[in-house]
Formats: C-alpha cells, sequence, structure tokens
C-alpha cells in the first residue's frame, strides 16, 4: 500500500516536515471554477500543490501524462469525454491513480458508475471548501 | 231401379274418380320411396318443411271456414240446414260443411300444434296417409278410407274402432287394432302400409287386405272421391267433412308442391343470403374487434366484404360527405357507374352499379363506404354492406380516437424523457454557479488574509457573474413552473431605449471575453410590460454570450421600424442548424450539435421568451447562417390595442427559405 505513494514521492517535491507534496490536476470546463479550484487548493497550501488545469477530457488526459499528479479532481460533465470516460481512461494505465470526482450533479447512477470505474472518492462540487480535507485524505497510506 | 242405377252410376263415377286420387296415391308413394331411397336425408328434410308449411296455410283457411260456418248452423234451424244442404252443389265444401250442426264445433276445437307433428311426419312418408291423419285428427273418425275408381282403395283404421265393417265390402279384415282395406295390389300397398304403422307406432295398426267393390259413400270434389267406412251413422256427416278436407289437403298438396318448391328454394336463398350476412358481419365484427390498427383493419374487412357481397370494387373514403380522401379501394372500379344512395330498407342494387353508404358516427359523417357490385344485390345484401359500413363507421372513429391517443402517449414520453433530461440539467446548471459561490464565499471567509488583493476582486467579480445566471435560471425556472398561471401582463409606456441599455449593462458580466455593443441611437417607445423586455432580452443575451466564442461580437440594437418598436440581438456564433430551428423555442430542446453539447442551459429559456413575447403580443423574427450568426429581432406594439401581425410566432427568414412555425 505504502509502494505507490514512495513512488509518487519520489517524483515530486517533498515538504521541508519530509511530508510529500500532494499534486493536484484540475479537469473542469467551466473556468470559473477551475479557478476558485486552484485557489481553494493554493490557499490551504499545506503540501497542496496545482499543476495543472484541462478544460476538456482529451487536454485532461494529455496534462495527466505530463504531469502524473496524485490527485486528479475531475469533472464529470464536460463537452466531448466525460469525468467517467476519462477516469477509465487513466486507471486503465494507472489502476492506482487517485481520482476525485467534482460534480455538480450526482445521483445513485453516476457513484455506481464511479465505483465501476474505480475511483474511490466523489465530492459534490457544492462541498468545495472541503476539497483540501479530501486531497489530504488521499494522500493518506490506508 | 232408378234410385239404384243413380246410386250405382254415382258409385261408377265415384270409384272413377277415387281412381285418379288412388293412382296418383301411388305414384306420389313410388315417387316419395324413390326419393327416399336415393337421397333420403335432405329430400325427406325439404318434403317435410314444404308440405308442413302448405299444409299450416290450408288448415288454418278451414279453420276459418269451419268458424263461419260454425256462426252459419248456430244461427240456422235444422230445416233450414237441411234445404242448405240439398240445395248446395256436392261438390261444394260448404255445402257439405253446413251439414252437420254438431261438425264445425268439433273441428274448431282441433288444436293445430297436435295436427302439425302428425303431419310432418305423414307427409314425409306419403301424402295419402297424411291425408288419412289429418282425418283422424280434425274430426276424429273411427276409420278413413281413401280409395278410387278401379277398385282400389285404401283404409285406415285407428284402435278406437269397433264397428263392424259393412257386409257388403267385399273384402275385409278387423283385427283388433284396426285394418286396411285396399284395392292395390297388396305388392304395391303393403310396404308403405306397414311404414305408415311404424310411423305411428301403437297408434295405428295398419294391414293390407285384397279389396272389393263397397258401398262406400262417395263425395266428389275436383274429380277425388274419398270413401269413409265404419262411422257410426249419427255422425256420418262430420267423417264426410273429414274426407273433404283432407281431399282439399291432398289436392292443396299435390296443386302447390311446385310452387312449394319454389318458394322453398326462394326461403333457402334468402336463408343462404342471411347465413352470409351473419357470417360477414361477425367476421368483419371479429377483424374490427381484434384490431384498432387501420392498416390492418380495413384491406381484411374490404376483402371479406367484396369476397361475401361479390363486389367488383370497393372502397372507403374518409372526410366530409362531397369531398374525403380514399382512404382504401380494393378491385378496378368501373369508368362509369349510375350513383344510388342506398337508403330505404327494401332497395336492392343492380350489377356494376354504385352503391353508396355515408359511415355515421353519431351526428359525425367520418366518410363513406361505395361499392360497386359484380351481380345484382337484393335488399338482404345490401343490408348487409350497411352493416359493413356501420361496423367500418364505428372501426374509424375507434382508430381515430386510438391514434391521437397513440399520439399524446407518443408526446407525453418525449416530454416525460426531456423532462428527466430537464431535471438532471437544471439541476447541473443550478449546481454550477451555486458551487461556484458557495466556495468564493467559503474562500473569501477563511482565507481573506492569504489571498493576493487582486485574486479577491476576480473572486467577487465572478460571483457577480455567477448570480446573475442563477437569477436568470431561477426566473426562467418560475416562468416556466407557472407559465400556465402567468399573470396577466401589466403594460405600460415603456422607453425601450434606455430600459434595454440598462438591461445590457446589468447583463454586461455574462459577456465576459465577447464586445458587447449596444446601438440605441433615438428614443423608441413601446407599449409592453417591462419584466417581457427584460425577460425576452435577458434571454437572447444570455444565449449570444453562450453561444458564441471569446473575442466575437454580440450586438444589441433597439430601433423603431414602423409602427413597431424593434430589438435586436446578433451573435457571430455558429448559427442555428436548419435542423433545429423547428425545435429551439420547444422546451427542453437543447439540439444535440456539438455547440448545444459544450454548452449549459436548461432548454427553458426561449420557450419562456416566446411565452412572454406571446403575452405581450410581440413577434420574432430570426435569421441565422450556419457559421457566421445569428440575429433574433423582437417587434413590440407601440400603442395600446395595436394588434401585431403573427404575435406570439417565429418567423424565419433566410436567403432560399421562409418558413413560419406557431411557436407552441
Amino acid at each position: 500500500v505504502l509502494l505507490p505513494l514512495v513512488a509518487n514521492a519520489s517524483q515530486s517535491d517533498v515538504m521541508p516536515d519530509g511530508s510529500a507534496v500532494i499534486t493536484t490536476l484540475i479537469v473542469d470546463d467551466e473556468r470559473d471554477v477551475r479557478t476558485l479550484v486552484r485557489l481553494v487548493v493554493e490557499a490551504a497550501d499545506n503540501g497542496l500543490q496545482v499543476v495543472g488545469e484541462a478544460a476538456d477530457g482529451t487536454e485532461a488526459l494529455d496534462r495527466w501524462h505530463e504531469h502524473r499528479p496524485t490527485v486528479v479532481v475531475l469533472d464529470n460533465r464536460m463537452p466531448g469525454l466525460t469525468g467517467l470516460q476519462v477516469a477509465e481512461r487513466i486507471l486503465a494505465e494507472s489502476a492506482e491513480q487517485q481520482i476525485i470526482l467534482f460534480s455538480a450533479y450526482i445521483d445513485d447512477e453516476i457513484i455506481g458508475e464511479a465505483r465501476r470505474v474505480g475511483i474511490r472518492r466523489v465530492l459534490d462540487k457544492t462541498q468545495i471548501d472541503r476539497l483540501p480535507q479530501e486531497l489530504w485524505a488521499m494522500a493518506e497510506p490506508a | 231401379m232408378g234410385d239404384g242405377r243413380t246410386g250405382l252410376t254415382r258409385t261408377g263415377a265415384g270409384l272413377a274418380l277415387a281412381g285418379v286420387v288412388a293412382v296418383l296415391g301411388v305414384a306420389t308413394t313410388v315417387a316419395v320411396q324413390r326419393r327416399l331411397d336415393n337421397d333420403h336425408k335432405h329430400a325427406v328434410d325439404r318434403a317435410r318443411a314444404a308440405v308442413a308449411a302448405t299444409l299450416t296455410t290450408r288448415i288454418d283457411r278451414l279453420d276459418q271456414r269451419v268458424d263461419q260456418y260454425a256462426q252459419v248452423i248456430r244461427s240456422s234451424t235444422p230445416r233450414q240446414q237441411q234445404l242448405r244442404l240439398a240445395a248446395a252443389p256436392r261438390t261444394d265444401f260448404t255445402a257439405v260443411a253446413a251439414a252437420g250442426p254438431a261438425l264445425p264445433l268439433r273441428l274448431a276445437t282441433a288444436g293445430a300444434t297436435r295436427e302439425l307433428d302428425a303431419l310432418r311426419t305423414a307427409a314425409a312418408t306419403e301424402d295419402v296417409r297424411a291425408a288419412a291423419v289429418i282425418a283422424r285428427d280434425l274430426a276424429e273418425p273411427a276409420a278413413v278410407i281413401v280409395g278410387s275408381a278401379n277398385g282400389r282403395w285404401l283404409v285406415v283404421a285407428w284402435p278406437s274402432f269397433s264397428g263392424t265393417v259393412p257386409p257388403d265390402t267385399a273384402s275385409r279384415r278387423a283385427t283388433s287394432t284396426g285394418w286396411v282395406l285396399a284395392g292395390t295390389p297388396i305388392e304395391t300397398i303393403a310396404s308403405p302400409v306397414t311404414e305408415a304403422a311404424g310411423v305411428f307406432g301403437d297408434r295405428v295398426s295398419a294391414t293390407a287386405v285384397p279389396a272389393g267393390p263397397g258401398p262406400l259413400d262417395t263425395v266428389l270434389n275436383d274429380g277425388v272421391a274419398l270413401h269413409v267406412a265404419g262411422v257410426p251413422t249419427e255422425s256420418s256427416e262430420p267423417v264426410v267433412l273429414t274426407a273433404v278436407l283432407t281431399a282439399i289437403a291432398c289436392l292443396a298438396l299435390l296443386a302447390l308442391s311446385a310452387l312449394d318448391r319454389r318458394r322453398q328454394q326462394r326461403t333457402l336463398r334468402k336463408q343462404e343470403a342471411l347465413n352470409r350476412q351473419v357470417r360477414l358481419a361477425s367476421q368483419i365484427g371479429l377483424t374490427v374487434q381484434e384490431s384498432l390498427d387501420m392498416g390492418v383493419m380495413l384491406p381484411s374487412v374490404l376483402a371479406q366484404a367484396a369476397d361475401a357481397l361479390r363486389l367488383s370494387w370497393v372502397r372507403v373514403v374518409s372526410g366530409p360527405t362531397g369531398r374525403g380522401v380514399e382512404v382504401l379501394a380494393l378491385g378496378r372500379r368501373p369508368a362509369l357507374a349510375p350513383v344510388q344512395h342506398a337508403s330505404s330498407d327494401d332497395a336492392t342494387a343492380a350489377a356494376g352499379q354504385l352503391v353508396e353508404f355515408p359511415l355515421r358516427r353519431g351526428a359525425r359523417t367520418l366518410g363513406r363506404l361505395e361499392a360497386v357490385p359484380s351481380v345484382g344485390l337484393d335488399p338482404d345484401e345490401l343490408a348487409g354492406l350497411r352493416q359493413t359500413a356501420d361496423l367500418l363507421a364505428g372501426a374509424l372513429y375507434n382508430a381515430d380516437l386510438y391514434e391521437r391517443e397513440q399520439e399524446s402517449v407518443r408526446r407525453l414520453r418525449e416530454i416525460d424523457e426531456l423532462k428527466d433530461d430537464f431535471l438532471a440539467t437544471v439541476s447541473h446548471e443550478l449546481r454550477t454557479p451555486l458551487s461556484v459561490l458557495v466556495g468564493s464565499v467559503s474562500l473569501l471567509v477563511h482565507q481573506w488574509d492569504r489571498i493576493p488583493e487582486a485574486m479577491r476582486r476576480e473572486t467577487i467579480v465572478t460571483m457577480q457573474r455567477h448570480t446573475m445566471s442563477l437569477t436568470g435560471l431561477v426566473n426562467d425556472l418560475l416562468d416556466f413552473i407557472s407559465d400556465r398561471r402567468m399573470t396577466a401582463p401589466t403594460l405600460e409606456q415603456v422607453a425601450l431605449d434606455r430600459s434595454v441599455g440598462e438591461l445590457v449593462e446589468t447583463l454586461r458580466p455574462l459577456a465576459k471575453d465577447r464586445e458587447l455593443h449596444v446601438v440605441a441611437d433615438q428614443p423608441v417607445q413601446a407599449w409592453t410590460d417591462p419584466r417581457a423586455v427584460e425577460r425576452i432580452i435577458g434571454n437572447f443575451l444570455a444565449n449570444a454570450a453562450k453561444y458564441s466564442a471569446a473575442g466575437t461580437t454580440v450586438t444589441v440594437t433597439v430601433a423603431a421600424a414602423g409602427d413597431d418598436a424593434l430589438v435586436s440581438v446578433s451573435d457571430e456564433g455558429p448559427g442555428i442548424r436548419p435542423e433545429d430551428r423547428m425545435h429551439i423555442f420547444d422546451r427542453f430542446y437543447r439540439g444535440d450539435s456539438d455547440v448545444a453539447r459544450s454548452t449549459r442551459g436548461s432548454g427553458i429559456g426561449l420557450a419562456v421568451a416566446i411565452e412572454w413575447m406571446r403575452a405581450v403580443g410581440a413577434r420574432l423574427e430570426a435569421r441565422s447562417t450556419v457559421g457566421s450568426g445569428t440575429t433574433l429581432t423582437v417587434h413590440f406594439p407601440t400603442v395600446p390595442d395595436q394588434q401585431l401581425e403573427g404575435a406570439g410566432t417565429v418567423v424565419w427568414l433566410d436567403a432560399d427559405r421562409r418558413q413560419e412555425e406557431l411557436a407552441r
């Protein structure tokens, strides 16, 4: 369980206290949301870092390959590929990738689909202020 | 001497005439025998029916006459009765009947039903025996002898008979149960007589014996003689009358048999026609019942009717009288057929004639059934066609109802699906600005000091923009939810240039990176509801900003055009695809283009705008070119009670086509 984190940490910066920096990729078609997420994450500071943004699924895959972030904060409803489709492709390549499905509309169907795909966290967009805690929680070993 | 000679002559003549009957009887016997042998079952059935019918008629008539004579005799003295008898010719039935005072009364009490059963059986076996049975049942004689002039006769006696056979009846044989005298050679008569005995069971015993001449009373009636024997003297007249009645029945039987056959054939034909009709009705009824789909049902019904009624052409026309659309036609229509509107019940139709029946349901005429028969149709067959028309009318009506029902079910289902999408969309649309607002507020509250001044400012502007889009969406939703209960618009004088200018400034944040121009050079007055202007133009503006790319220009123009005041919103967006034009003003419709998928929207904004236009009597002109932009122009009335042509409608103006749609 520890191994992937170590592998990730080896690619990332390390905090002065020795803990790994949690790098984040923000995927959302709404620029205002991306900006806000970045602000929230960066203001929370403590080990959280935004390494990239993507406005649609295709761009998200490119950025993901480029940055290999600790966590992908992924909107679902986007033009082109949906967040779930993007997650499916990412997890096919790297099953250990941490993904938060960060959606404005969540129902049982979406949660079920997210589980099937292998996403372990689903967060309602209106709970954006909880995002930093979620990110920290995901980086901790289970 | 003279008496004796007269008696002898009379007897001779009587015998001669009786011979005719016997010959007829025998001939009939033989014929019946052969027919029975050859084709017994059907022949017997048919003969029974025919004979029974004839005899029923005859007996009814006799009953009437008997009643008449009962009246005459009751009002006569015995002397008058005797005179009447003496004066009457012997061949006259009425005179004979008048002879016995007791007679008519006895006959009148004979039950017709009881007679008929015996008659049917008898008639099927042999006419002569039928006659005997009639006689027995009508007058209750002890015995009846049917004889002929050539010395051959048949006597049928019943068990009740206990008298003596007159001594001068040369050949005779009495049994305990009855007896038969026959002048016919035994081998000829034995079979039907034995058969008769079988038919009547223990009620009759019949035996054939060699016959001889005897002083039997003879009554002449149209050349047929009947001999009655074994009857007590005092009741001889009833028996004589009985014999006469029998003779008449026999004659009627023989004389009417040809007529009966024809009538019987007619009855059979009628029966067949009726059967066909019933079959047709039940077939068609079943088809109609089984299918509500006219496409399946109609060809089947018309084919059945054409087959059963031998129609060379038949068709159904739907629509009002005199006009209408052909729904289906079978067969080849004759070039020119005289028209017959078959209305009365006894109407007939000739071959090649065009018959028309209206297809009515209540007071509504749904169409008509037209047919050309290949053979003449009698009233029954025509009734069958009328019945078909009635069934079809019902079917057309039902199919129409069904079709409408299906249509509304389809629409409801469609709307239901759209509503599901709508709910998901609206939920998403509400939550996106809401989450931005929540997140921004939380950020500003908790991290105010850690965020640079410029970022704080940007965050607040973002919040303002999202507040606006949230407001717009909530307004749309409220308008939409209450659109059936939309309060009457409050119409007033509105300075359109100013109100639109203010609106655009308020909504400017929505345009974000697009250029937003307002062209309102002169004061323009409109007679409308300020809310309508806000909702309609606000929606158009939000759409223009939403669908066009950053860096492009959105232009809002306010101008006066003739009696109208107009506001137009132009963008340089992707344009509206022709296939979407009919629907973009429908609720929930968002199209399925890439552009529609990549943008957000509830799909009710334009529908709400149209509602407002209808409420304030404004109309819309739309012009769109795929790839280069869309211009939506609203025409508002400028004075009270001004009726704009096409208020509440959308007119698409195009270089190559003009299309109008009544907005729903």
